[in-house]
């Protein structure tokens, strides 16, 4: 029997984490792809599970600030709405869509660095150690970090959701 | 009432509380916080409504279309390799095969005048010098293309 690739139970969030970064999803989804291939062929990869999942978002980020360094646009500001429709799945209900898409756009008007750390986050359960590991800073920089990026983020949904007219973000 | 202006003492603690990141002291002081209030305790669910949210809106359920592509790739690379070796294997044995029996007819065959034979021996041999100068252009292409494949 065929063994599952032990990186893949991280896939649906690295590619969100890529997606975020980048703007696009077709290039999130080149990019872990990229990093899953030097995953089977790198010869230092870490043993035990925790270390491998940070060794791998690791390698997802490099990859995607690459990327966007051959593009000369870090730091720039992806456009919101594209990288808010980029998120969208095709098979996605209707149900929960105004909410979700209100998060999207908060999110996409983040700067990229709250960005990252609220996706690695809130999405794919990183520690604060390995937080600060993945993004290269002091431990004691990721609380503040991820929260003022909370705070960034609630304040948006709050605005989108006064523009829209509807009630407060917590019901 | 408290006003974004005038945060609370714990305002960033109130994240690593969330993450359960604190000491167990912190923690303490957090929660103490909490019970009185109010402004901290919206922010709390605020913040934990929006994890959910957040997983929602950015987790990408892995593709149908992916997992083959992925998963493949080992087999399919080792079939490949098996199916070239066998195929290189077989084209070695019967060119070889072809040109012992071409030298050994050009040898031994004093029927056909010697300068024919030997324009027939230069003939084949330099069909084989240009099959493998473009079987090595190719091969260093396939290499200086992997090694880009890498590279990225
Ligand atoms: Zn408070």
């Amino acid at each position: 029997m065929e063994t599952q690739h032990p990186f893949l139970q991280w896939y649906g969030g690295a590619i969100g984490f890529a997606t975020s970064l980048l703007g696009c999803r077709e290039s999130a989804r080149d990019v872990v792809q990229q990093a899953l291939y030097k995953s089977l062929s790198a010869r230092r990869v870490p043993t035990d599970v925790a270390a491998q999942k940070v060794w791998f978002f690791k390698v997802v980020r490099n990859l995607c600030i690459n990327g966007l360094h051959q593009e000369q646009r870090f730091q720039r500001h992806v456009d919101a709405d594209a990288l808010a429709a980029s998120f969208v799945d095709t098979d996605e209900s209707h149900e929960r869509s105004e909410r979700i898409a209100w998060v999207r756009q908060g999110l996409a008007k983040l700067t990229p660095e709250q960005r990252e750390i609220v996706v690695l986050r809130d999405v794919n359960d990183l520690s604060y150690d390995d937080l600060a590991e993945v993004l290269g800073i002091e431990r004691g920089t990721v609380m503040s970090r991820l929260h003022r990026a909370r705070m960034a983020l609630r304040d948006h949904l709050i605005r989108l959701q006064t523009q829209s007219g509807g009630a407060t973000y917590a019901n | 009432m408290q006003t974004e202006q005038q945060p609370c003492a714990v305002a960033e603690e109130l994240s690593g509380y969330l993450d359960g990141e604190l000491s167990q002291q912190e923690q303490q002081r957090v929660m103490i916080h909490l019970r009185s209030c109010p402004h901290c305790q919206q922010l709390l669910a605020d913040m934990q409504a929006l994890r959910g949210d957040m997983k929602v809106a950015v987790h990408v359920s892995a593709d149908a279309r992916d997992l083959p592509k992925i998963m493949g790739d080992k087999p399919a690379r080792w079939l490949g390799i098996l199916g070239w070796s066998a195929l290189i294997l077989g084209v070695l044995l019967v060119t070889s095969f072809f040109f012992w029996e071409l030298a050994l007819d050009l040898l031994t065959n004093s029927s056909v005048p010697w300068w024919v034979r030997l324009g027939i021996a230069g003939f084949y041999l330099g069909l084989l010098g240009l099959f493998l100068m473009v079987l090595r252009q190719r091969l260093v292409a396939m290499k200086t293309d992997k090694y880009r494949k890498v590279k990225l």
